[in-house]
């Protein structure tokens, strides 16, 4: 099986592939490090969307980001849907995999949305198994991204980072590390968004995402709308000082802006990198 | 409660037409927002997801039937037939079939919903490489005849029993008056898919019956002869040669 380390080298600053800029890159070629796809609009579809794709994978580097695995989910892990996953990895020889740390329906019904996992010492077994068999399935190490979240269970036995961290530490996945959803879910439960990045284990992150959210009443939603705020880019600046430098993107999917105006905030994001880290204290407690 | 249950449950809570008033039992209540406002997120979310999802492919329809009306009709198809695929570009699988069944709906309704489905099919579809222009009018008519020639899976056809063709264009035009009743004519179209794009063809009852024996018929001849000898003038004959070589000549049908 190929691992984290083996598939995520430092692709530099990556674009999500949206419809609305597949003109841009088909006729312009704009200088991008990689793309990043989302997986579903290319799986059992033989129209514009995936030959856009194949041919862009002849000139940038593609990543496939899913939100139909279910990773968490009570439903058996959809056989079908891995078969046209690696297929379609194969066709657009995809850098690596990435889903969400989630589960997305019961009994088969998809609710399409990244839903919040019950932390407990069964549901980790369970996931543990399913990434297990996922990643035989695909023989690669896959990279669980953690989603934002709105609600948790009140049998909750740990928190969303030592989970991730126990999944990574036992069936060698990766982490899709998503800063702003870091900050959006440790602002909506009231956590500290640093515990949460100094518990992962660092050496596993294989990508970064950055996004922007929006305020409603009480709590923050994941809107991946406008650029990314300035507590997201101050806890990117403590995550790369704790993690080191990563394949990033930016994701930006409400009012969706040109390209150009998409690059320069890449631009931000590669200024950042590209400083001397400063020396960062690990949380007492972490035991790591 | 084990984490299956508690997913059980939240899905439940999130599908139903009702919050559950239980939602304290199962989630926190923490940071100053309660368990009910917290599921509520999820809720709100799922409804905007699939309305926007509905909407997107099924643009006439709710022009037609006028935005409230719509949403309803897609919560009640959604109880029914909620989502099992991994992608959302499908949800609409089964809307034209349950639309045409509702006792409380004209039939035109569901008739709307199938052209609409027949577009995302034909831009979805997977297609074989089509069979060469040049090569089958190289070959003698004994030999084209025959040949298995079936339409691409992208190469859809429709018949309607309401003249659609017009209130499709309407809608492209942005000329759709608002409370329009399509007009009841049978209306024979065919959708298929050139540079990435859905195109339409409206066709006569001839033209239609090939199509529908090139889908079904063992070859080109099983498909072409009965319907010859319904075209009753040579200016019908023509018309009915005319099609096929359009379709050949647009590269929509492949050798099976
Ligand atoms: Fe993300």
């Amino acid at each position: 099986m190929l691992s984290v380390a083996e598939q995520c080298s430092n692709l530099g600053f990556g674009v999500g592939l949206r419809t609305v800029h597949y003109t841009d890159f088909m006729e312009s070629c704009p200088e991008v490090d990689w793309l990043e796809a989302l997986t579903e609009n290319y799986l059992g579809t033989g129209g514009r969307p995936r030959q856009v794709l194949r041919q862009l994978s002849m000139r940038y580097p593609i990543v496939l980001h899913g939100v139909s695995l279910s990773i968490g989910g009570s439903s058996p892990i959809d056989r079908h849907y891995l078969k046209l996953l690696k297929v379609l990895a194969d066709e657009v020889q995809a850098r690596w995999i990435s889903d969400h740390l989630c589960w997305t329906g019961y009994a088969h019904h998809n609710l399409h949305d990244l839903l919040p996992m019950p932390f407990t010492e069964a549901s980790l077994a369970h996931v543990k198994n399913r990434v297990d068999e996922v990643q035989n399935y695909l023989g690669r190490a896959i990279l669980l991204e953690n989603p934002s979240s709105y609600a948790s269970f009140v049998f909750d036995g740990i928190s969303e980072a030592q989970f991730l961290r126990e999944i990574v530490l036992s069936t060698g996945c990766g982490i899709l590390l998503d800063v702003n959803n870091v900050y959006v879910s440790s602002v909506n439960h009231g956590l500290d968004a640093k515990v949460y990045i100094d518990t992962l284990p660092a050496e596993a992150v294989g990508q970064f995402h950055l996004a922007g959210h929006s305020q409603r009443e009480g709590y923050l939603l994941d809107s991946h709308i406008g650029p990314v705020p300035e507590p997201v880019w101050d806890l990117f600046r403590y995550t790369l000082a704790r993690v080191g430098s990563r394949a990033s993107l930016l994701e930006w999917d409400e009012e969706i802006p040109s390209l150009e105006v998409l690059l320069e905030e890449n631009e931000k994001a590669k200024t950042l990198a590209a400083l001397p880290s400063p020396a960062i204290q690990i949380h007492p407690e972490l035991h790591l | 409660m084990n984490f299956e249950e508690a997913q059980k449950w939240m899905h439940a809570a999130i599908v139903a037409e009702e919050a559950p008033g239980e939602a304290d039992e199962v989630l926190k209540s923490t940071n100053g927002v309660c368990a009910h406002r917290r599921l509520g997120v999820y809720r709100d979310m799922y409804r905007v997801r699939m309305s926007e999802s509905l909407q997107m492919d099924y643009g006439l329809l709710q022009s037609v039937v006028g935005e409230e009306e719509f949403e309803s009709l897609c919560w009640r198809y959604l109880k029914d037939f909620p989502s099992t695929s991994y992608t959302l570009n499908d949800l609409g699988r089964n809307f034209a079939d349950f639309l045409e069944i509702q006792a409380d709906l004209p039939p035109y309704v569901g008739e709307i919903a199938r052209l609409e489905y027949a577009i995302v099919r034909s831009f979805d579809a997977f297609d074989p490489t089509p069979a060469d222009w040049v090569e089958l009018s190289a070959l003698p008519l004994e030999t084209l005849c025959q040949k298995s020639l079936r339409p691409l899976p992208s190469f859809v056809g429709e018949r309607f029993n309401y003249n659609l063709n017009s209130l499709y264009d309407a809608y492209v035009d942005e000329t759709l008056s608002p409370g329009i009743v399509p007009q009841e004519q049978v209306c024979n179209l065919l959708f298929f898919r050139e540079n990435f794009q859905v195109r339409r063809l409206s066709v006569e009852d001839l033209s239609w019956k090939l199509y529908q024996g090139l889908r079904e018929s063992r070859d080109f001849g099983e498909a072409l002869d009965p319907v010859l000898a319904l075209a009753k003038t040579p200016d019908e004959q023509q018309k009915l040669l005319a099609s096929f070589q359009e379709w050949v000549g647009r590269s929509l049908l492949y050798s099976a």
